[in-house]
């Protein structure tokens, strides 16, 4: 995984992801790096921060326009089915609900390839089904038609 | 995605691989390339 977001390099040869070299990228250029982290099993959501907040502060690291940040994060919570609970904390939720956060958190800045470490690796088996669903919708909206 | 979680990939109806320390051992696209080659779906 650490390859594919460029967070490591290889000792040879090269890791190419859509068509680009990840060798010649930083990682924080590189179209995976939305994902990095935010939906895996560590999950390390902002526990002073809301569902909201968490998901924003994505954005605010990238440079996102302000006026625009509000818009996307609602849309993106919306899509994991959050939206009602934008302004709970991560304590406030259940694990499935924390992990929903973060792939909206991963989602929000609209990566090449969502990456996915084991996301369900602390969920019970209701969550877990709740989860993965969600990533297969992620992925079929996704696809061009 | 990345899962130690069998069932899961079972489920995925997507191409699967299986890394063992860091090598590749399995790859479902193999499979899909060879039965279509051979007309079957894998079975005798």
């Amino acid at each position: 995984m650490k390859l594919i977001y460029a967070d490591e390099r290889p000792t040879s040869g090269d890791v190419r992801v859509s068509g680009y070299n990840v060798n010649e990228m930083r990682p924080a250029t590189s179209r995976c790096s939305a994902a990095n982290s935010a939906s895996s099993s560590r999950l390390r959501l902002l526990e002073d921060r809301t569902a909201e907040e968490n998901v924003a502060f994505a954005l605010e690291v990238t440079g996102a326009r302000s006026s625009t940040i509000a818009a996307r994060v609602m849309r993106v919570l919306t899509q994991v089915g959050l939206a009602a609970k934008a302004q709970a904390y991560p304590r406030e939720l259940s694990g499935g609900e924390q992990q929903r956060v973060a792939i909206a958190r991963a989602l929000v800045n609209e990566p090449t390839v969502l990456l996915a470490d084991e996301p369900t690796g602390n969920l019970d088996e209701r969550a877990t089904r709740g989860v993965f669903q969600l990533l297969r919708d992620i992925n079929a909206a996704a696809r061009p038609s | 995605m990345a899962t130690h979680d069998l069932d899961l990939v079972r489920q995925a109806p997507y191409r699967v691989i299986e890394l063992q320390e860091g090598a590749l051992v399995y790859d479902s696209a193999v499979d899909e390339a060879r039965d279509q080659a051979t007309g079957g779906g894998g079975g005798p």
